[in-house]
């Protein structure tokens, strides 16, 4: 069917001659008032976001500044052991210094530069993805990831393990507050936006829940303090 | 269900109520999700405010849906992706079809989406030689079974795991256990490949974004971010209804949709999809498609008794909650959608005799509207399809034999003291006006019309004896989620049969008379 007609059919079941052309009047829109104060300071923002992940089954662990973190993840990868490791681009890589953690293990890095199909096929046998995080939420313990060439959808979800790193500048109390980051340009939002929430699960197996079943089987989220200047 | 062999509504039932792991499942499963939700509710607080926002944007959303719609579609366009109007089931087959050929695709993968059952497009694409996958972890179990969804959440809720194991060993599991990692783990490989091979996948949406242009998926295992990360082209199916302004709306919608559904707080994955894949971005699709259906839904825009009924999230906890889908099942509902919305839905979508027996499969008790996040009064709809019904001399068997059993159980004297008795049990929290009625009423028809000569008295006494217990917990629900009760004893059952026939002019509705 055509487009016009389509919309002409629904105008005129709502009872105007033609579809309407001008963003009708809202009295309110989005959340509840009482839901838009609802604001959390940093210190407690952070400890309900690792308590709301771990909930999950995900982990979580706050660090002083990016180099406490980048020991952590030196201990955490020890600890995992991975054979191969996927990471968002080379530039975000140097960009958090995390050469030499990195240094030991095979590395898979999502690169514009490489062909697609080749690097999702190395990527697909990787056991820890880590990437950044564009947004957290700490009422829900949500990590939010935004495509771009360097920051793959793959290396999120891929692999059984997934590490995010959250500087805490960018951690929110609720969703809202990253939704609206995305709605500032409503005509140029990255091609996917994903939000994450602890391990995949299902309760598909007579209600037995399970973790993995697609996406990765265990989450950590790395926070850290980016907001100190002179670092 | 196919036209052509088509069975009532009742035949449906009984066969259901035969089935002793179905009916515990579903009753598991339910329980499960409904106390999940209730939990999940109180926890975030004031549900009630959040429940009349969520029904205010979907009712200003329905209300100027062709300007959202057109809003919506130019800016899918704007990001490059693709924008198809179809104006039946027929039409957006037609569409995809279409573009499975055009691909030459050969493998395609699908996420659950209710909408692409609703169209049956799994047969019109293994009818071009395509191979489809269901990758939804329920929705591939019930695919192998050669079965359709018993529930909008948990397609497979009617699968033991020795059932699952088999399915899988005949779909080239090698010793499986019945454990669920070891199934659960079976299906992940087998899933994954498929993934990376697709050439085509196929979504849901469960909202499109108007102000951007973005589609919103809410999912669990991740199968959704696969599909529309693989595959080089994704095609979208949606109902013409599931949109939403804005993103700030959107912070409403999550909070009730997962919250509603299963008690999370929010999904694993909220994934939203603007566009195909940039310049220079190594996954996601190069292609978007976004197919718009309509089939019959404007019919219901501009009818005041109806356009509600858009206002649907699908979120499933009026199925949760319903006592009578509770004991049959998804499957008895003989259609796409099943429980309550599914008793409302599915005769709107499809018009004439075929479906048209759905809403006796309901007790009018009102838990649905109760339950429902965006307060659609899914009872008083009931009841307007079974006037409908009347007024259109459309008296089917199902009907009379719902009338028929009720009209027995108070013309005689011995069953209307049964009644009382189960009543007694099950009624205190109840009773209020106009509401225990019609909790018992046409659900006492309803399970008499299945004492049918053929069953033995044995396990219909059994069944008796479940019913019972599955009204006493109800009771016991009503107590704790009910705030405001008066509570009446027995008269009120009395007066109330009179009016069990007539339209309900009392307080479940979906007013604002509640708050
Ligand atoms: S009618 Fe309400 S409760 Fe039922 S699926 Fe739709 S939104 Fe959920």
């Amino acid at each position: 069917m055509n487009e016009a007609a389509f919309l002409q059919r629904i105008a005129a079941r709502l009872g105007r001659p033609a579809p309407l052309c001008e963003p009708p009047a809202r009295d309110e829109v989005g959340a509840p008032a009482f839901w838009r104060d609802y604001h959390l300071p940093m210190e407690a923002r952070v400890e309900k976001f690792i308590t709301e992940l771990e909930k999950l089954g995900g982990h979580a662990r706050a660090f002083e500044n990016l180099a406490a973190l980048r020991t952590g993840l030196a201990d955490l990868l020890a600890q995992l052991a991975p054979r191969r490791i996927g990471t968002w681009g080379p530039s975000w890589v140097r960009a958090h210094g995390l050469e030499e953690v990195l240094a030991g293990y095979e590395q898979v890095a999502w690169s514009p530069e490489e062909d697609g199909r080749t690097v999702i096929r190395r990527l697909a046998q990787v056991d820890v993805g880590i990437t950044g995080c564009d947004f957290a939420v700490a009422d829900t313990g949500t990590i939010g990831v935004v495509t771009s060439p360097e920051q793959g959808r793959s290396v999120s979800l891929l692999p059984p393990v997934h590490i995010a790193l959250v500087p805490v500048s960018r951690l929110h109390t609720r969703l809202g507050e990253a939704l609206a980051i995305v709605a500032e340009r409503p005509d140029a939002v990255a091609s996917s936006v994903n939000f994450i929430t602890g391990p995949s699960r299902s309760s598909d197996i007579e209600g037995d829940g399970t973790v993995g079943i697609h996406g990765p089987a265990a989450v950590f989220a790395l926070l850290w303090d980016d907001r100190e200047p002179g670092r | 269900m196919e036209a052509g062999h088509r069975t009532t509504v009742m035949e449906r039932a009984h066969q259901a109520l035969q089935d002793e792991f179905l009916r515990k499942a579903v009753r598991f499963t339910t329980a499960r999700l409904k106390n999940n939700k209730l939990r999940a509710a109180d926890e975030l607080g004031r549900w009630e405010d959040w429940r009349e926002q969520g029904r205010r944007i979907r009712a200003h959303t329905v209300a100027h849906l062709d300007y959202y719609l057109k809003q919506f579609a130019d800016n899918v366009r704007a990001r490059g992706g693709h924008v198809h109007f179809a104006a039946d089931a027929a039409e957006a087959s037609e569409v995809v079809t279409r573009i499975v050929r055009e691909k030459q695709a050969r493998r395609i993968v699908k996420s659950k989406s209710m909408v692409s059952e609703e169209v049956h497009i799994n047969r019109h694409l293994e009818a071009l030689g395509a191979e489809v996958v269901e990758t939804d972890l329920g929705e591939y179990i019930i695919q192998l079974a050669g079965e359709a969804p018993s529930h909008i959440i948990a397609p497979a809720i009617h699968k033991n795991r020795e059932q699952i194991r088999d399915l899988f060993t005949k779909a080239g599991g090698e010793n499986l256990g019945t454990d669920t990692p070891s199934l659960a783990g079976f299906a992940r490989r087998q899933l994954r490949e498929k993934f990376l091979q697709a050439d085509v996948g196929i979504t849901g949406c469960n909202f499109g974004i108007a102000e951007s242009g973005t589609v919103v998926l809410f999912t669990n295992e991740g199968n959704g971010r696969m599909v529309t990360t693989l595959p080089p082209v994704h095609i979208v199916m949606m109902g013409m209804e599931r949109l939403l302004p804005t993103f700030a709306d959107l912070e409403v919608m999550a909070n009730l949709l997962p919250r509603a559904g299963t008690g999370q707080k929010l999904t694993a994955y909220m994934s939203m999809i603007t566009g195909p894949r940039r310049p220079d971005e190594l996954d996601g699709p190069e292609e978007l498609h976004v197919v718009i259906l309509d089939n019959n839904r404007s019919s219901q825009l501009g009818d005041p008794d109806f356009q509600e009924v858009l206002h649907c999230i699908r979120c499933g906890a009026c199925l949760n909650v319903c006592p009578v889908y509770r004991q049959i099942g998804g499957h008895a509902y003989g259609s796409v959608y099943s429980g309550p919305i599914g008793a409302v839905l599915t005769p709107l979508l499809n018009q004439g005799p075929e479906y048209a027996d759905l809403p006796y499969a309901s007790s009018l008790c009102g838990a649905c509207y109760e339950a429902c996040p965006v307060k659609i009064p899914l009872h008083d709809m009931l009841v307007r399809l079974r006037q409908r019904n009347v007024r259109e001399g459309r008296v089917k068997s199902a009907e009379r034999m719902a009338f028929r059993g009720f009209r027995q159980v108070f013309a005689s004297p011995g069953r209307y003291r049964f009644v009382l008795r189960v009543a007694r049990t099950a009624q205190r929290p109840l009773v209020r006006q106009g509401y225990i009625e019609s909790t018992f009423g046409p659900l006492f028809g309803w399970t008499h019309s299945r004492h049918a000569p053929a069953l033995d008295p044995a396990p219909f006494r059994d069944r008796w004896k479940r019913l019972s217990s599955e009204l006493a917990e109800r009771a016991a629900e009503a107590r704790s989620e009910r705030t405001a009760v008066t509570g009446r004893p027995d008269d009120d059952l009395h007066q109330g049969r009179a009016s069990n026939d007539a339209p309900r002019q009392d307080g479940v509705k979906g007013g604002d008379e509640r708050e």
